[in-house]
C-alpha cells in the first residue's frame, strides 16, 4: 500500500515536470532564458565609425599643417638666397664706391639693418637697433590673445624645430662682436638664420667689401623674418579657420547620420534582443515603414519575421496540443479495456477487448509514426533538392505498382490512368515527396471505395500547370468540409473499415507537401458520385 | 428499470469497452459515434444521461450539447475530453454540462460521476422540494451540503457544483482550519488509483471560487496555504 503511494507520488512528480515543459513552448522558452544574463551592449560602435569617418578630411588639414613647416622652409631659403644676393650687392657697390658714396643708396624706412665697418673694424656707420630687431606684439583684445596664444600653442606642435640659435645680444656701442665680422673682415663672408624672441626668424649676413684683392671693410646685414612670418600667419590662420569650419560641418553631419542611421539601428537592435527573451510582440518593434529606406525595410523584415516567429511559436503550441490530444484517444480506450478485461468473464467479450487492445497499440504506433514524419516534413521538404521529372511516368509508375498489389491487398478495386497530356508533362518536384502525395490519395479513394469500385487518375494540361485528379465512388465528403478535411487530425472514416489505420495526419501532409512545391491541393465531391482530389503543380 | 445512457464518441473502441462497463453496472447503453447521430438518438430516445465526446466529427460536442439544451433542460450531461482548455469552454461558458471528466479516465471515476449525477436528477424530479433529511445535512454556517442529493447551498443560494467540485468542498469543509493537502483532495475527487496533475486540483479551486463569488463577492473561506494545499475557514 504503501509502495502504491510513493509509485504515485513519484509518477506525478515525472508526469508532471514532463507536462510542465510542454504543456506551453513559450512558457518553457521564457523560461530556460530566465536565468541566463542579458548580454551587455558594447559602446555605440556604429557612433564612433560615423564620428571617425567624418574626422578624416580632419585629420587632412593636421598633414596640411605638418606640410605647412615645409612650405615655411622653403620660403626661409628663399629669403636667404635673397639676403645673400643683397649683401652680395651691398659690397659689390661698396667695393667700387667709398662707403660715404653707398650711405645715401642705403634704405631709411626698410627693415634691413646695416652697419658697416671699416678695414680695422672699426664703425662706419650703423642703424642697428636691438630692441627693434624684435616685431613687436600685435595689439589684441583678450579673447584675440588668448586665441593666439591657444594658436601658438596648436601649431608648435606641428612645427618643423630648426634648432636655430638665438641672436646674440648687441652692445649698441660695442657692435664688433656682431656675429661673423671677425671672418668677413678676414675675407669670408657667411649667412646666418637665428631666432628671436623664440617665435621670430633673423637672417643675418656678413660680407666682406673688396678692393682688388683686399678687404677693405665689412658690411653687416640684419633682418627680420616679418614677411614670411606675416604670410606664413596668414595661411596658417586660414587653415586654421577652415579647420574649425570643417570641424563644426562633419560634428553636424555626424550628429545628423547618427540621429537617421545609428539611433533607428539601435532600437531595432533592441527590439529584436528583446525578442530573443521572448517577451515582444509586434507593437513593440518600431514601425519604420514610412522612411521607405534600407533601416524602413529592415524593420519591414524584422516586424514579418517576429509575425512568422509568433505564428510559428502559435503553430508548434497547437500542434503539442492537438498530438496530446490525439494520442489521449487510444490511451483512454486501452485504459477503458483494461478495466473492462479485469471484470469479464464471457469468453466472447475478453476476446473482444483483447482486439480492441491489440487495435489500439496499433494505433499509437501509427499515430506516433505519422507525427514524427509530419515536424519532420518541413525539415525534409526544405533539404531535399527538387528536380525536374516527367510526370506521366511517375502516375504510370505508382498506378502499375498499385495493380500490382491489389490482389495482395485483398482489394477488388480497379485504377484507371486517364492521361490528356500531349507535352512532356515536366515538373519540377521532389519525387520521393510528390510519390507520398499521390499514394496517400491513392490509399484514401480505395479505401473510400465501394467494392468493385474504380478509382480514376486524371492527369489534365493546364497553360501553366497540370492538374491530376483522383476520383473514388464511394461515399464523397460531408457537404462544407471540403477544406476541413485537410486539418490536422481531422479525420472522417468509412464505417466499415479498419478501426485504427489512420491517423488524421495524412490529407494535412498532402497538403504540406504541395504547397511546398507551390501547387495546390483541393477536395470536391463529384457531380454524380463520390469525391476528387485534385493537386494543380506548377510546370517547370 | 434500466436506466439509459446514451454515449456518443467516434472512437469505436472506447464505446465498446466502455459501453460493456456500463452494462456490467446494470445501465443500458446506445451509443452513437458522432454528434449528428446522437442529436437524432437523444431527442428519439430519451435517455436518462448522456455522456459526450468533445471533438467528434460532423457534429462536435460543444455543438450538440447547444442543440440538446433547447429540448432536453433537466437531461444530465457528461463531458469528455482530453484537453484542459476545452473544460473551461464547456463548464466556464456555461453550456450546460454537469460535469466533465478527462481522457483518459478510470471507469469507476465515470461510473460513480454517472451514479451521482442520476441521484441528484431522481431528487429534483422526485418533487422533494424541501432539503433532503436532516442526517444527511453538513452545515457550516452559511453552507450546506446535502450529501443525498449532492447540492450546495451558499446562503439559501444553491451553488452549482460539478461532482469533483461537490466533492473537493466536502473534504475541505469536514474539519474547517485543517489544511488538506493536493494530493488529499486528489484522492478524495479521483480515488486513489487514478494519476492527476496537481495543478488540475488548482484549477478545480479556482472554480469553486468563482462560482461563490459569483453569489456571494465577499466570499472568501477557501484559503491556499503556499506550498501545502488549501483550507476552509468558516466565517467569523
Amino acid at each position: 500500500m504503501e509502495s502504491d503511494t510513493n509509485t504515485k507520488t513519484l509518477l506525478r512528480k515525472v508526469v508532471g515536470g514532463v507536462s510542465e515543459f510542454s504543456g506551453s513552448p513559450r512558457l518553457s522558452f521564457k523560461r530556460y532564458h530566465a536565468g541566463k544574463k542579458r548580454k551587455k551592449y558594447h559602446p555605440a560602435r556604429l557612433i564612433t565609425l560615423i564620428t571617425g569617418v567624418n574626422l578624416v578630411p580632419v585629420l587632412l588639414l593636421v598633414f596640411a599643417l605638418i606640410f605647412l613647416g615645409e612650405y615655411r622652409g622653403s620660403l626661409i631659403r628663399t629669403e636667404l638666397e635673397l639676403t645673400k644676393t643683397q649683401s652680395d650687392l651691398i659690397s659689390t657697390i661698396l667695393s667700387e664706391n667709398s662707403i660715404e658714396e653707398v650711405q645715401a643708396f642705403l634704405p631709411e624706412n626698410h627693415n634691413i639693418r646695416i652697419a658697416l665697418f671699416g678695414k680695422n673694424g672699426d664703425l662706419i656707420s650703423s642703424d642697428i637697433k636691438y630692441e627693434r630687431l624684435g616685431t613687436p606684439e600685435e595689439e589684441a583684445g583678450l579673447m584675440g590673445r588668448t586665441l593666439g596664444h591657444v594658436l601658438s600653442a596648436f601649431f608648435d606642435l606641428f612645427q618643423i624645430e630648426y634648432n636655430l640659435p638665438s641672436f646674440p645680444p648687441i652692445d649698441e656701442n660695442n657692435l664688433s662682436s656682431l656675429p661673423g665680422l671677425e671672418n668677413a673682415l678676414n675675407g669670408r663672408g657667411s649667412l646666418s638664420v637665428w631666432s628671436m624672441n623664440r617665435s621670430q626668424l633673423l637672417f643675418s649676413s656678413a660680407t666682406p667689401i673688396r678692393d682688388g684683392r683686399n678687404t677693405k671693410g665689412a658690411v653687416f646685414l640684419v633682418k627680420p623674418a616679418t614677411e614670411i612670418d606675416a604670410t606664413f600667419n596668414e595661411l596658417r590662420n586660414d587653415i586654421f579657420r577652415t579647420f574649425f569650419i570643417i570641424i563644426f560641418i562633419s560634428m553636424g553631419v555626424s550628429m545628423f547620420l547618427v540621429q537617421a542611421l545609428a539611433t533607428p539601428l539601435r532600437r531595432l537592435a533592441n527590439a529584436a534582443e528583446s525578442i530573443r527573451y521572448g517577451s515582444t510582440s509586434l507593437s513593440e518593434i518600431p514601425d519604420m515603414s514610412n522612411r521607405g529606406d534600407e533601416i524602413g525595410e529592415l524593420s519591414i523584415a524584422l516586424r514579418s519575421l517576429v509575425q512568422a516567429l509568433w505564428e510559428r511559436m502559435d503553430n508548434i503550441e497547437r500542434f503539442a496540443a492537438d498530438v496530446s490530444h490525439e494520442l489521449k484517444n487510444p490511451i483512454t480506450s486501452m485504459q477503458s479495456a483494461l478495466e473492462t478485461l479485469a471484470n469479464v468473464k464471457k469468453a466472447k467479450d475478453r476476446k473482444k477487448l483483447l482486439t480492441i487492445l491489440a487495435q489500439d497499440v496499433r494505433r499509437l504506433d501509427k499515430l506516433v509514426t505519422d507525427i514524427s514524419q509530419a515536424t519532420k516534413l518541413d525539415v525534409a521538404l526544405s533539404r531535399e533538392k527538387m528536380r525536374p521529372m516527367n510526370l506521366q511516368k511517375l502516375l504510370e509508375n505508382i498506378k502499375d505498382g498499385y495493380l500490382a498489389r491489389l490482389d495482395n491487398l485483398g482489394l477488388n478495386q480497379n485504377i484507371i490512368l486517364e492521361n490528356n497530356c500531349n507535352s512532356e508533362c515536366s515538373v519540377t518536384v521532389n519525387k520521393d515527396r510528390l510519390t507520398q502525395v499521390f499514394t496517400n490519395l491513392i490509399d484514401n479513394a480505395l479505401s473510400f471505395s465501394p467494392s468493385k469500385g474504380i478509382v480514376t487518375i486524371k492527369l489534365n494540361e493546364r497553360p501553366t500547370a497540370y492538374e491530376i485528379a483522383i476520383s473514388d465512388q464511394g461515399i464523397g465528403i460531408p457537404p462544407g468540409k471540403e477544406s476541413k478535411i485537410f486539418e490536422r487530425f481531422y479525420s472522417e472514416r468509412p464505417e466499415d473499415e479498419n478501426f485504427g489505420g489512420h491517423s488524421g495526419l495524412g490529407l494535412s501532409i498532402c497538403q504540406q507537401i504541395i504547397h511546398a512545391h507551390t501547387g495546390i491541393i483541393k477536395a470536391e465531391n463529384n457531380s454524380n458520385i463520390g469525391a476528387s482530389f485534385t493537386v494543380i503543380l506548377p510546370k517547370s | 428499470m434500466n436506466q439509459t445512457i446514451a454515449l456518443v464518441d467516434d472512437d469505436k473502441n472506447i464505446t465498446t469497452s466502455v459501453s460493456m462497463a456500463l452494462e456490467a453496472e446494470g445501465f443500458s447503453v446506445i451509443v452513437y459515434h458522432d454528434g449528428e447521430a446522437g442529436f437524432r438518438g437523444i431527442s428519439d430516445h430519451n435517455p436518462d444521461i448522456a455522456v459526450l465526446d468533445v471533438k467528434m466529427p460532423r457534429m462536435d460536442g460543444i455543438e450538440l450539447i447547444q442543440k440538446l439544451r433547447q429540448d432536453h433542460k433537466t437531461l444530465p450531461i457528461i463531458f469528455l475530453t482530453s484537453k484542459d482548455d476545452e473544460i473551461d469552454e464547456v463548464i466556464g461558458l456555461r453550456m450546460g454540462a454537469d460535469d466533465y471528466i478527462t481522457k483518459p479516465f478510470s471507469q469507476r471515476l465515470l461510473i460513480e460521476r454517472i451514479k451521482t449525477l442520476l441521484r441528484r436528477q431522481s431528487f429534483a424530479e422526485g418533487g422533494d422540494s424541501t432539503s433532503g433529511d436532516e442526517d444527511s445535512l453538513i452545515k457550516r454556517g452559511p453552507l450546506t451540503l446535502d450529501e443525498d442529493r449532492h447540492v450546495c447551498t451558499w446562503n439559501g443560494t444553491n451553488v452549482v457544483l460539478t461532482v469533483t467540485e461537490y466533492l473537493l468542498m466536502k473534504s475541505l469543509t469536514e474539519k474547517p482550519g485543517h489544511v488538506r493537502s493536493r494530493e488529499q483532495l486528489i484522492d478524495v475527487a479521483y480515488g486513489q488509483s487514478t494519476y492527476v496533475d496537481d495543478r488540475m486540483i488548482d484549477s478545480h479551486i479556482k472554480r469553486i471560487r468563482k462560482k461563490f463569488k459569483d453569489i456571494d463577492p465577499n466570499f472568501n473561506q477557501i484559503e491556499t496555504i503556499y506550498g501545502v494545499g488549501y483550507k476552509y475557514e468558516n466565517p467569523a
